[in-house]
């Protein structure tokens, strides 16, 4: 019975890591799916959420009214990074536009270095936080959040990208920009879409797990690199495959660190990386096509 | 013809701008005395802190007590009647600019003794300079190979006014030991915070009657400690202690409370900052942890030396930057009070005050803790310079001593 509960407890801790991961994880694949750039400033729109709703709520906003705000103030960021530099370099090559991408990265973790400091910062839970006691195992409310945001989330995702004409747009202009320039698609115009929205929804995750972990300036990194992990793992192309892939990622890790050592945690889940790498470039969840990322 | 005067023009115009960019790069040190009249009339010494950047959370109220403190000693018309001339130096705690700014200091200000190094990388990037050069430096960072070489000797003129993190582990080791707590889980953070202060654990564990049933560590960038918190609770121990800096500690013992482990917990001085408390919340309540005593001057018996000195203190940061003094800032304040003392007994000469402060300081009383320094040991303290604190309704209350 208490294996039992531990592996329960590890289960919902996997879930929990693995939703945080999965929001940021879709930023990736929106931008690569019609940019085909990967953006590695992705965790700094979630650091960016998470600060800036906690300046909010010190400012006396209600919890709700700072979280939207600061997702919509995350998207405007967004929208100023991509015409300012992904925009104007847009004619370059991709390794370019992602070097510039981590350069922003550095550049956003300076800005909050500026305006927040280096100290940790922490945001109220989103409700009543007392534990639930499931079968021996504790489930936080705040942990449903995450998981149920992240859900969420997925299903607006698979319902834009497969049914809605402005998500088809989307993936016309990474399929083939040129026809879709043809099509009366401005890829321009989804550009700065993917970025806006990428950026929020980045904004949100870093809203959600700032009441679980708190929050600093330097949360963005490790956050981005292993939702890129995620992201491959599950297939970058997709977002469905990439938030499987990121609750994979979570449980894997969770089991690693539960029933092994807290320390080979990101060695699992970084050779998992490498593995998929090798066998299955396209990701564990995408489907097989003709295009090779 | 032409082309040479218009090459000669130019090279006068770059010969003018590195002689502008060399004046605005000496802009960084600041004097802080009135005038540059370095004469006989006034001592040098160089103040180097990680006022900017990473490690300004640290590096600026050091900054700020060591101002302070000059601009006291001045208006108090100096030492022996020489005015104090303070350079100032902001490595933005950076390593590279660490060493630059002590090289000026040795070099080109030609100062008595240093005060600083942030960080225990910059301080230990530093220190290799004040030995060849021979100037005495007083660090306020806080790993035991600032003052200790690779054989375990003193180094000759290097000084380190903060505890190593020996004291601090041996306090939570003797704290666990009085109440009986002898089986523990010792959990600490993945940098070299962490591990440092786990092998003076494993180390010293034994000397208490202290044994450990788990050890393991979390990342500083930990979101959820609770897989790693199933295994603690198999392992049944009688106490938890955490071993990280503010916000890793905060999230493993947020979780220690979720999952209801009703054991006692013990976190590391790192996390003795209101920023703990903050960022923790309810989780940081009946956590015990070693600390300076700054955090609790108020509370110490009146018949305690150190309690006037830290009041004392406390009150004339609090005046002038209109916030609570931290423990940071009290090193610096120790470095330049023993800095002070020497340079009453032995003037400017730099090869003096280092004997004076390694031979004949003795027994002093600063706000860390009662120093002891010897030929052997450059920093002095001992265990119970920390102070056992509890939190309780979010506030500091003494737990013994």
């Amino acid at each position: 019975m208490e294996t039992f509960s531990q592996m329960l407890q590890l289960l919902f801790s996997g879930l929990t890591i693995g939703a945080i991961y999965a929001l940021i994880a879709v930023g990736f694949v929106i931008i690569y799916n019609v940019t085909g750039i990967l953006n590695f400033a992705q965790g700094e729109f979630a650091m960016f959420g998470a600060l800036i709703s906690i300046s909010l709520v010190k400012a006396n906003l209600p919890l709700w009214l700072a979280i939207i705000l600061s997702i919509v103030i995350v998207a405007a960021i967004g929208a100023v990074f991509e015409r300012t530099a992904i925009h104007t370099a847009r004619k370059s090559s991709m390794t370019t536009l992602i070097i510039i991408t981590i350069g922003v990265s550095i550049a956003f973790r300076g800005i909050a270095i500026l305006i927040w400091g280096t100290q940790a910062q922490t945001l109220p839970p989103f409700t009543d936080n007392t534990p639930i006691k499931f079968l021996e195992a504790v489930l936080l409310p705040q942990n449903l959040w995450a998981i149920g945001l992240s859900i969420v989330i997925l299903i607006v995702m698979m319902y834009f990208f497969n049914f809605t004409f402005t998500g088809k747009s989307l993936t016309a202009c990474v399929v083939n920009p040129f026809a879709a320039r043809l099509m009366g698609i401005n890829p321009n115009k989804m550009s700065l879409l993917a970025v806006v929205v990428s950026a929020g929804v980045g904004a949100l995750a870093g809203t959600v797990i700032a009441p679980i972990s708190g929050a600093s300036y330097d949360m963005g990194m490790m956050l981005g690199i292993k939702a890129f992990v995620a992201a491959v793992v599950g297939g970058l192309t997709n977002a469905p495959a990439a938030i499987a892939g990121a609750f994979l990622i979570g449980i894997i890790e969770a089991f690693t660190e539960g029933l092994w050592s807290s320390g080979l945690k990101d060695v699992v889940s970084f050779s998992l990386l490498l593995l998929i790498l090798f066998i299955k470039p396209e990701g564990l969840f995408a489907k097989a096509s003709g295009k090779r990322v | 013809m032409k082309k040479t005067l218009l090459s000669l023009f130019l090279l006068m115009g770059a010969l003018l701008l590195v002689a502008c960019s060399s004046s605005s790069g000496k802009g960084d040190a600041s004097s802080a005395s009135t005038g540059s009249e370095a004469s006989a009339n006034s001592i040098k010494i160089a103040g180097i802190f990680s006022a900017s950047g990473g490690a300004a959370a640290l590096g600026e109220p050091e900054m700020q007590t060591l101002k302070m403190l000059v601009d006291q000693k001045n208006e108090d018309g100096g030492i022996n009647g020489r005015k104090i001339d303070l350079v100032t130096y902001d490595d933005k705690s950076d390593q590279n600019e660490a060493i630059l700014s002590m090289k000026k200091a040795l070099t080109q200000d030609k100062v008595s003794i240093v005060i600083g190094g942030t960080t225990s990388g910059n301080s230990l990037a530093m220190l290799p300079l004040a030995e060849q050069n021979q100037v005495p430096y007083i660090s306020v960072a806080a790993s035991k190979q600032i003052y200790m070489n690779e054989n375990g000797q003193a180094r000759k003129w290097v000084f380190k006014m903060p505890q190593d993190d020996q004291q601090a582990v041996e306090r939570i080791l003797q704290y666990l030991k009085d109440n009986n707590l002898t089986k523990v889980a010792w959990l600490n953070v993945a940098n070299s915070f962490g591990t440092g202060g786990h092998e003076e654990f494993v180390k010293h564990m034994e000397n208490y009657g202290v044994k450990s049933v788990i050890e393991d560590e979390f990342e500083a960038t930990v979101t959820d400690a609770k897989p790693l918190l199933t295994r603690v609770k198999k392992a049944n121990p009688d106490a938890i202690i955490v071993w990280g800096t503010v916000q890793e500690s905060a999230v493993v013992i947020k979780n220690i409370r979720e999952l209801s482990l009703d054991l006692p917990v013990l976190a590391s001085h790192g996390v003795a900052t209101g920023q703990f408390i903050e960022v923790a919340g309810e989780a940081a309540n009946d956590v015990v942890l070693p600390t300076g005593k700054l955090l609790i001057a108020d509370k110490l018996e009146d018949s305690n030396p150190q309690k006037e000195l830290l009041s004392a203190y406390n009150e004339a940061f609090t005046a002038k930057y209109n916030k609570p003094a931290s423990t940071f800032g009290a090193y610096a304040a120790d470095g330049f009070s023993i800095a002070t003392k020497a340079i009453e007994a032995k003037g400017g000469d730099s090869a003096a005050l280092r004997d004076y402060i390694e031979q004949e300081l003795g027994e002093y009383i600063g706000l860390t803790g009662t120093f002891n320094i010897t030929a052997d040991n450059h920093m002095g303290l001992s265990p119970d310079s920390f102070a056992m604190v509890r939190i309780v309704d979010g506030k500091w209350t003494l737990e013994d001593k």
